[in-house]
């Protein structure tokens, strides 16, 4: 079991590191993601922000942040690793 | 399930021909039987579908001393782990049923005895020492119970239309239970569409004493603080759910003296009771599903799909738009309600099937979109949510588009119509900010009101009042979790359990069976970080993660088609039915005073001039709403002439009669 605990902003509790990889997993292989590249980044930030308490703006939903699934873990444990 | 009714007379002895004529009423909610015990002071009435003990759970019944009696509708599917323990004390009992066991759980626990109840059920029990009457319902309101209060007598039944067999009970429309109805679907109890009759609220039990009502709730929706879930991890969340709905599909499967079948929707739900069942009993299945002949609505190749991966032995019934008109009335005589859509009609031709196979038990998938974040609302929820957030973003505005990719007629296929229709009344304080846009919606309705029912409901405001109900704390609810409270209040036991459940079951005399609507398995789903439930946009994701092994990926992801049917189109695609008309003429219109005719004369054109296709949804709404309204003013204020004619009780009838000894 990991130690590593992650603050999440939404809920104010720590959140294991492993539940946070799997809840990134689990969402990175839904088959239920936009087609449209600009849809998918919205869908990805609308999980990002619910799932983890981040908040984004504007110019954070960009497929340098949320492009890829690696793009994706790397942003989270950056902005949830500030914290 | 069976049919209960009743009354504690106020004045003089009760009236055996008045429980007799309420047990007629509720024929077809128990046509294997029926039975009444009357005293100096009250009545109980049953009519008996047999499916546990079929000869010794004859009803009413009372305790060892004639003391305590019941009449009870329903399945307590913990009996005999339950009756063990009772023998335990002391009890001693004289039949196999589990309705011997609630009255003995009742003498021993009080009303405590429902905290242990794992099951359905609706529940009367006449204390003859001391003059009291109990009544109770299951959590989540599975099964129905009315009650009303005249200056001659207390009358309670399973049907609304048992408690109109008293001649003495006034009949008119409900204001204030039609206000609910245009706003959430249905009247949330206590309240129904007709005045003075009320509905015991799910969880709830009452005891009338000294000819008063109390009630106390014991059992309610409740969620953690958002953040401060017991367990914040999916697997062991996933594990434990598995766990729980297995054992609750293995109790409502196995807990039966008569063949259990399952609902085949084509969806992840009854997929998964269906593949529990098969995996975890080893039991030959009959599965049942619902076609319909426009391949908009259709399911068919997901159920057959899954039929095959079971090796059922599958039915199905094909409906198509004229087969929904042809028994809509019928429909609205069992629903009882007006409705805003045709859907509960496909429903009572599959239960016609059911019955006509041989079945009168059959498990469904029902409560899981509810208990699982499943339904579409909750996603609008979350996009909401997430506009409110910075309401001037375009990019977020764009959130709108990930709804309803799969629909037709989906507002994401106009992005700008779903920008301004999920963005609207973006208030992130709101407590029901998930359902404004379909409240919203259904008050559409007002607009075809007659000038005077809607000056009777004008200054009313149910959304107001639902909110002020919602229980201490919840501000500090997950949104989803908020969201999922107002289903469970409105519209799960109020249209999903009741117009579209029981009441299509049991107008062909059939029981459903819910494992999601568990009492253990809704504490522990409520108990989960809503994460769980509705990750990002993916609805039921733990769910989906946990019966991967059981369910085909290509149902197990499909994208979700909520269940409808034809609405407008039912009564106007190749050629209107012959009631309509007359149905909906400005007599009958200005006699039952709900709607204005002069709008409804114009909307009926329209859709005979395009035979109902292509309707927007609010006028298909309106379409139904209207002829539901006139068919339950037709059924229920103004007579009966048009609903079955009234039956005798069922044979065989077994009267407890202690003013005949």
């Amino acid at each position: 079991m990991g130690l590593l605990a992650i603050s999440c902003a939404a809920s104010g509790i720590p959140m294991r590191k492993e539940e946070q990889m799997l809840m990134l997993k689990d969402f990175s292989s839904s088959p239920s993601r936009a087609a449209d590249p600009e849809l998918a980044l919205v869908g990805a930030a609308l999980f990002v922000e619910q799932t983890f308490g981040i908040e984004l703006s504007d110019a954070d939903i960009c497929a340098g942040n949320l492009g890829s699934a690696a793009v994706l873990e790397r942003f989270v444990l950056a902005r949830t690793g500030k914290r | 399930m069976c049919g209960i009714c009743g009354f504690v007379s106020r004045s003089g002895e009760p009236d055996a021909d008045l429980v007799l004529r309420m047990m007629g009423r509720l024929a077809h909610r128990g046509p294997d039987g029926s039975g009444y015990y009357r005293d100096e002071v009250a009545a109980l009435g049953h009519t008996r579908l047999a499916i546990i003990d079929a000869a010794g759970g004859v009803q009413p019944l009372s305790n060892e001393d004639g003391r305590v009696w019941i009449s009870f509708n329903g399945e307590i599917f913990n009996y005999v782990e339950l009756a063990e323990e009772l023998k335990a004390r002391g009890h001693r009992f004289r039949t196999a049923s589990d309705t011997e066991v609630v009255v003995h759980a009742w003498e021993a626990w009080g009303p405590e005895c429902f905290r242990r109840f794992n099951g359905q059920w609706a529940i009367a029990l006449w204390d003859r020492g001391r003059g009291e009457l109990a009544l109770s319902r299951d959590p989540s309101g599975i099964l129905p119970l009315y009650y009303c209060s005249t200056p001659k007598r207390f009358l309670f039944a399973s049907e609304m239309k048992a408690i109109f067999a008293d001649p003495s009970v006034p009949r008119s429309f409900d204001p204030a239970g039609m206000a609910e109805l245009f706003s959430f679907w249905c009247p949330v109890a206590p309240r129904t569409p007709y005045a003075g009759v009320q509905e015991l609220e799910p969880g709830h039990w009452a005891v009338l004493r000294n000819g008063g009502l109390e009630k106390r709730a014991y059992w309610q929706a409740s969620f953690p603080p958002a953040g401060e879930e017991p367990s914040q991890d999916i697997v062991e969340n996933g594990r434990r759910l598995r766990e729980k709905l297995v054992e609750a599909t293995r109790l409502r499967f196995l807990r039966s003296d008569v063949p259990v079948g399952a609902y085949l929707s084509g969806g992840i739900d009854s997929s998964v009771t269906a593949a529990v069942i098969a995996k975890y009993t080893g039991a030959p299945l009959r599965t049942f599903s619902l076609r319909f002949a426009d391949a908009e609505f259709d399911e068919g190749a997901y159920q057959e799909e899954m039929a095959r991966r079971l090796g059922t032995e599958h039915l199905s019934v094909e409906v198509s738009a004229a087969d929904i008109a042809g028994v809509f009335p019928e429909v609205v005589w069992h629903g009882e309600k007006p409705i805003l859509r045709t859907a509960p009609a496909p429903l009572y031709l599959l239960s016609r099937l059911v019955r006509r196979s041989g079945y009168k038990v059959v498990v469904t998938g029902e409560g899981s979109d509810e208990v699982l974040a499943g339904y579409d609302i909750f996603r609008e929820a979350r996009v909401r949510a997430f506009l409110a957030r910075d309401p001037g973003s375009t990019m977020r505005a764009r959130a709108a588009e990930l709804l309803y990719p799969w629909m037709l007629r989906s507002p994401g296929k106009a992005p700008s119509f779903a920008r301004a229709f999920f963005g609207k009344n973006l208030d992130p304080s709101d407590p029901a900010l998930s359902h404004r846009p379909r409240w919203d919606s259904t008050e559409a309705l007002r607009r075809m009101l007659d000038p005077g029912f809607r000056a009777a409901i004008e200054s009313l405001r149910p959304d107001e009042e639902l909110v002020a109900r919602m229980p201490a704390g919840s501000e500090a609810w997950d949104p989803v979790a908020r969201a999922q409270w107002l289903e469970f209040t409105t519209l799960l036991p109020g249209y999903i359990l009741s117009a579209q459940g029981d009441r299509m079951l049991m107008g062909n005399s059939v029981e459903g069976r819910f494992p999601f609507l568990d009492a253990g398995v809704m504490d522990l789903a409520n108990s989960f970080p809503s994460r769980h439930k509705l990750l990002g946009l993916d609805e039921k994701h733990v769910l989906k993660r946990e019966f991967a092994d059981l369910v085909p990926e290509s149902i197990l992801h499909r994208p979700k088609q909520p269940y409808r049917a034809p609405d407008a189109s039912s009564f106007f695609q190749g050629g209107r039915p012959e009631w309509l008309d007359g149905l909906v003429s400005e007599g009958a219109l200005r006699e039952a005073g709900v709607f204005d005719p002069v709008p409804v004369a114009a909307l009926f054109a329209k859709c005979a001039a395009v035979g109902g296709r292509g309707m927007s949804n609010t006028d298909n709404m309106r379409v139904v709403a209207v002829v539901s309204t006139q068919l339950a003013h037709r059924h229920f204020i103004a007579g009966e002439g048009s609903g079955p004619a009234a039956k005798p009780a069922p044979e065989p009838l077994k009267a407890f009669d202690m003013l005949k000894r």
